[in-house]
């Protein structure tokens, strides 16, 4: 009982030594506390106007690199050049964006190029056209790459190669073909990496093949049937061997 | 000053309110970042840290006729932030003398009374942080359990529990000094 009630006067007596802690505390200058805190509330006011003006100033300068690049790319489109598959891992298509490629890191499987993605005249993958009366491609290479899209590589704006991109789950191939003309095999392989816009490196000559890299992907020009003929390996991996049995197959 | 006259202060959230508030909270404000402080700087730096906070962030404020006790919250947490980070060991100081007049009574219930108020005030100065918070916002602004759980973001059972245990506290400071006092007047050893 007497701990019930000494509870009680506990609660009393908090409030009132409460109370009297504030009444008899001595308040050091009133008068400097208040200018620190008007002179501390304007200089946060003055750096969040100074922030505010800052993040508009980026956002204009955002703006104008948008406005550059796109326009960048806008001209680079018109020339007709080609993107540099040094920088591309794979090219897709998004069913929203209808005819707009875009680059990605993840592999694209091949159903994603299904009919209602079917290029258009005016659409481009970044290294070509849509090539809509393409040759005879083989609709399955071996090892089971499947025909995903038919290409056709254009230089100044003039067709200058067919293509088709292969795939296999996370696999993707690019062949490309064109008639003999005044090029031999080397001049033409040559070509090809001056249209991609790339340099080819490794390049050695063996039993009629040529074997190149280029940023450590693997390619294998030959000629066959009065065409000289590439495989590029566009993204994974693919053994030399694999490719030369790829090469073999193809008429 | 009246709740409906601080709502209106903190709705206008201009200077002069900003002003009107500092003089009525400027002294508890400073008495709850003094207790946990025991530096008359430091509690006077946090002080004015604590109305800055409170006026940048007004607007948050849900209830005007709260501004003192959440304007204590922030005083008491950025005085223990200020303990954690600086790892200061709370030292006490003397308590400043309590008016004579609360004292010099005639009568001597009232005396007695005067000097359980200063046991007391001395056994709060003696609680953890967070018990002294929970007992300001509790006595002094008084909040209920529920509003000082959402106001500390605690859970209620927290809250419960530290008040509790305050209360324990400050009960057994009295009830010690009670039978100090019986052992004393009958002679018995200490």
């Amino acid at each position: 009982m007497s701990g019930e009630k000494r509870m009680d006067i506990s609660d009393d007596l908090i409030r009132e030594a409460l109370q009297q802690e504030v009444d008899c505390i001595e308040v050091p200058g009133k008068d400097r506390a208040w200018k620190n805190i008007t002179s501390s509330l304007e200089k946060k006011r003055s750096s969040v106007k100074r922030r505010q003006f800052k993040w508009s100033q980026a956002a204009a300068v955002a703006a104008a690199c948008l406005i550059v690049v796109l326009g960048g790319i806008g001209i680079f489109r018109n020339l007709e050049t080609g993107l540099s598959l040094a920088d591309t891992d794979m090219v897709s298509e998004t069913a929203d964006e209808f005819g707009v490629l875009e680059v990605e890191n993840e592999v694209v499987q091949p159903e994603v190029f299904d009919d209602s993605l079917r290029h258009t005249e005016d659409s481009e993958f970044p290294i070509g056209k849509a090539d809509l009366s393409p040759p005879d491609w083989p609709s399955v290479l071996p090892g089971d790459y499947r025909l995903g899209e038919a290409l056709i590589l254009t230089g100044a704006g003039e067709p200058a190669y067919s293509g088709a991109v292969y795939f296999n789950g996370g696999v993707s191939l690019l062949l490309v073909e064109k008639e003999i003309n005044e090029k031999d095999l080397l001049g033409f392989t040559e070509h090809l990496g001056g249209h991609m816009q790339v340099a080819l490196h490794d390049i050695e000559r063996a039993n009629g093949f040529i074997r190149f890299s280029v940023n450590e992907r693997t390619g294998l020009a030959w000629q066959k049937g009065g065409r000289n003929q590439a495989l590029l390996v566009l993204s994974g991996q693919v053994a030399k061997q694999e490719l030369k049995n790829i090469a073999a197959s193809i008429d | 000053m009246e709740p409906e006259e601080i709502r209106q202060l903190v709705r206008k959230n201009d200077n002069d309110s900003h002003r009107a508030l500092f003089e009525a909270y400027y002294k508890r404000t400073y008495a709850v970042a003094y207790n946990i402080l025991r530096r008359r700087e430091n509690a006077e730096d946090i002080t004015q840290d604590a109305f800055v906070k409170a006026f940048q962030n007004l607007h948050q404020l849900q209830d005007g006729a709260k501004f003192g006790a959440w304007l204590a919250v922030i005083a008491s947490n950025l005085a223990r932030n200020y303990l954690k980070r600086e790892k200061k060991i709370i030292l006490t100081e003397e308590l400043p003398e309590i008016s004579t007049d609360s004292v010099s009574n005639d009568t001597e219930a009232l005396a007695l009374r005067g000097l359980e108020i200063e046991r007391v005030r001395k056994a709060i100065r003696d609680l953890p942080p967070e018990q002294y918070q929970a007992v300001v916002l509790q006595y002094y602004h008084d909040l209920k359990v529920e509003e000082i759980a959402e106001m500390l973001n605690i859970r209620v059972g927290t809250v419960k529990s530290r008040l509790f245990r305050a209360r324990q506290k400050l009960a057994a400071v009295l009830e010690l000094d009670s039978d100090s006092a019986c052992h004393t007047s009958k002679g018995g050893d200490l």
